[in-house]
């Protein structure tokens, strides 16, 4: 008894918050509306027009894009960051002083991180002035700005460190005499990073993308902002709707991607033991 | 037969080998031969330099200055698979994520031999250690004495001349210990290349070693047949830490050409072999295998050439013996000795009894002098 007890205020906040909400988004994505009003009933129109639209497949496509290059860079930068951090750097003092340096740009909000890139990119900005200045270029790049590129940066920034903490925890879980027992049997650098870190940092990378990856398929104000509104995805186009009050129409969005992020979260799953890592 | 040897025999000599951690030595001048295909033991306590030593011969550490030549090649420098050596780690370290077969197999499929090759490879490697029936299993699901010898079959899939074992028997138990203590002496004779193996178990060292190297604050103690130092240890630390021997201080008084007579803390005369040299030191130290002293209730009994008043501290049963802690009358030196469990009962030998200890000069052992 006094077990339910115990659990009862997280259950309640869960239901309220969490559970609650996203039944009410399930209900409303079978309602019906018109330009003035909500219509509680039960259609499937909002999901027809969805699949039947060539629009939702292009920025799904998009969203796909997006969350691929921002997978493949933040992985890249994030396991060679985890790397140094729990292989080159020697001293578990440094380790953790280095660790929270990475951390420190996180006390800011998103945004403003996010906006901090117009200044720098713009054209007028840092870059183009300072490329301006050295003569490399004699006109400013109009692509670093409000474009996918500009994106993809902003995406990079904000979310390698969700790659590097998992990655640089299964990696600080390896014993050292793993990697010398590679070297005696003949390995070079290379080769114990593709035959033996990497696969043992298989949970960590499985859990990184999974942050990476709901995080991206979700987003709609970055990619707004850093492409000047010339890019879609589908959060761009659900936020739409609910600025129009179509929110039926931007309740089956959510649905509809909520179950492509968990098919792709349950594929994951796959590749780690989530009770291991905890 | 199982191609496992190497060309080479695999002798190992270590010279003026030193190694620094930060200003800390942990190897100091270390100089040592270790012929071609003997079982080394190197002893000692933790934090003797032992491990550092043995990283130094594999390649996972570099010497701060000496040499390394193995088969008489320089290889101070080289790394690690490259010197003919291969090692066997302490928790075994086997590859978390690959099954048996694929562990053993792994150094082959480094040089890019092709699956089948490999496997088959391996798997009379996991034969030879007798876990052919387990190579599909991964690391995770097998026992501290099948991994150490899954462990061994890897070490041994780079056809080394020098095993290099660090405190291989130290994660088992002990019923364990003793079962694979034999099978890795066994392995070594049937292989015919050079082990060395650190522990610091001095009974593991004498069961299993033809070279047995004491080590003690990263210098090398004593080198020895294992019989050698269990009888003849040359200074105090070996004959302390080798076990079984009481070690007994007194002031010169007196030499003949292969006697000397020291005094003890309470006037106790004692009579040890050895030569004293022109000019005798002040002290010395000598030693008594606790094996080798009689104890008798009344002095008149024991006909030994010492005989020193002792009172009874404890007494522990270890079986066939029973080990005694003694006590001396008056200069509180405490030693042990082993008397026989029925002579134990027949004596009736209890704690606080006053007994006498006594030994011919011919049982003592002379260790250098400080």
């Amino acid at each position: 008894m006094t077990r339910y007890l115990q659990i009862t205020p997280l259950l309640l906040v869960l239901i309220l918050f969490f559970i609650g909400p996203i039944i009410v988004i399930g209900v409303v994505s079978f309602w019906d509306y018109n330009a003035f009003s909500l219509i509680p009933d039960f259609v499937l129109t909002n999901y027809e027009e969805l699949f039947s639209s060539g629009v939702t497949y292009t920025i799904y496509l998009k969203t796909l894009k997006f969350t691929l290059v921002t997978w493949l860079v933040t992985f890249l930068v994030g396991f060679t960051v985890a790397y140094f951090l729990a292989f080159h750097v020697q001293s578990l003092t440094w380790q953790m002083a280095l660790f929270l340096i990475c951390t420190i740009p996180f006390l800011t909000s998103n945004i403003i991180r996010m906006i901090a890139w117009i200044p720098v990119l713009g054209r007028h900005g840092l870059v183009n002035e300072t490329l301006l200045g050295m003569g490399l270029i004699d006109k400013p790049l109009e692509w670093l700005l409000y474009s996918d590129f500009a994106v993809v940066l902003a995406f990079v920034h904000l979310y390698t460190l969700f790659m590097v903490v998992p990655i640089f925890n299964t990696m600080m879980r390896i014993d050292k005499s793993i990697i010398e027992a590679a070297y005696d049997a003949g390995a070079n650098g290379w080769q114990t990073l593709i035959y033996v870190v990497l696969p043992l940092c298989k949970s960590g990378i499985a859990i990184g993308s999974i942050f990476v990856i709901t995080l991206v398929m979700g987003d709609f104000v970055t990619i707004q902002t850093m492409s000047g509104g010339q890019s879609a995805s589908v959060g761009v186009a659900m936020n739409n709707k609910r600025a129009l009050l179509q929110y039926p129409a931007a309740a089956a969005d959510a649905v509809v991607l909520l179950i492509t992020v968990l098919i792709i979260v349950a594929v994951l799953m796959r590749f780690v033991n989530i009770r291991k890592e905890l | 037969m199982l191609s496992v040897k190497n060309k080479e025999n695999g002798q190992v000599e270590l010279i003026d080998l030193c190694k620094d951690f930060d200003g800390s030595k942990a190897v100091d001048h270390v100089n040592l031969k270790i012929d071609e295909g003997a079982y080394c033991c190197l002893l000692g306590p933790s934090g003797c330099g032992k491990s550092t030593t043995l990283r130094l011969i594999a390649g996972h550490e570099i010497a701060s200055s000496g040499q390394i030549l193995i088969d008489g090649k320089p290889t101070t420098t080289l790394p690690p698979s490259a010197r003919g050596t291969a090692m066997m780690f302490q928790n075994y370290a086997l590859f978390p994520h690959l099954n048996c077969i694929d562990n053993v197999a792994f150094a082959l499929k480094l040089r890019g031999v092709s699956k089948a090759d490999r496997h088959e490879r391996a798997l009379e490697l996991l034969s030879l250690v007798k876990m052919e029936g387990f190579s599909k299993r991964m690391p995770d699901q097998l026992s501290g004495g099948q991994q150490q010898r899954v462990a061994l079959a890897r070490a041994l899939q780079n056809q080394p001349s020098v095993l290099l074992l660090d405190e291989p028997l130290s994660a088992l138990d002990p019923f364990l210990r003793i079962q694979m203590r034999a099978e890795l002496r066994r392995l070594q004779r049937e292989l015919g290349i050079t082990f060395i193996h650190v522990t610091h178990s001095q009974e593991e060292a004498l069961a299993l070693a033809d070279q047995v190297v004491v080590m003690d604050k990263a210098r090398i103690s004593q080198v020895g047949g294992a019989r050698d130092v269990f009888r003849f240890p040359q200074n105090e630390f070996v004959a302390r830490f080798i076990g079984g021997h009481n070690v007994f201080t007194g002031q010169y008084s007196d030499h003949n050409e292969d006697q000397i007579s020291l005094v003890g803390a309470n006037n106790q005369v004692f009579r040890v072999q050895g030569q004293a040299g022109k000019t005798p030191y002040p002290h010395y130290n000598f030693s008594v295998r606790s094996d080798l002293i009689e104890i008798a209730h009344q002095a008149e009994t024991v006909n030994r050439e010492n005989l020193i008043n002792c009172e009874v501290i404890d007494a522990e049963f270890h079986g066939a013996y029973v080990k005694l802690n003694l006590q001396t009358l008056g200069e509180n030196t405490e030693f042990n000795a082993q008397v026989s469990d029925d002579f134990f009962l027949s004596e009736k030998i209890q704690p606080g009894d006053q007994v006498w200890a006594g030994w011919n000069s011919s049982q003592t052992w002379l260790l250098h002098p400080h």
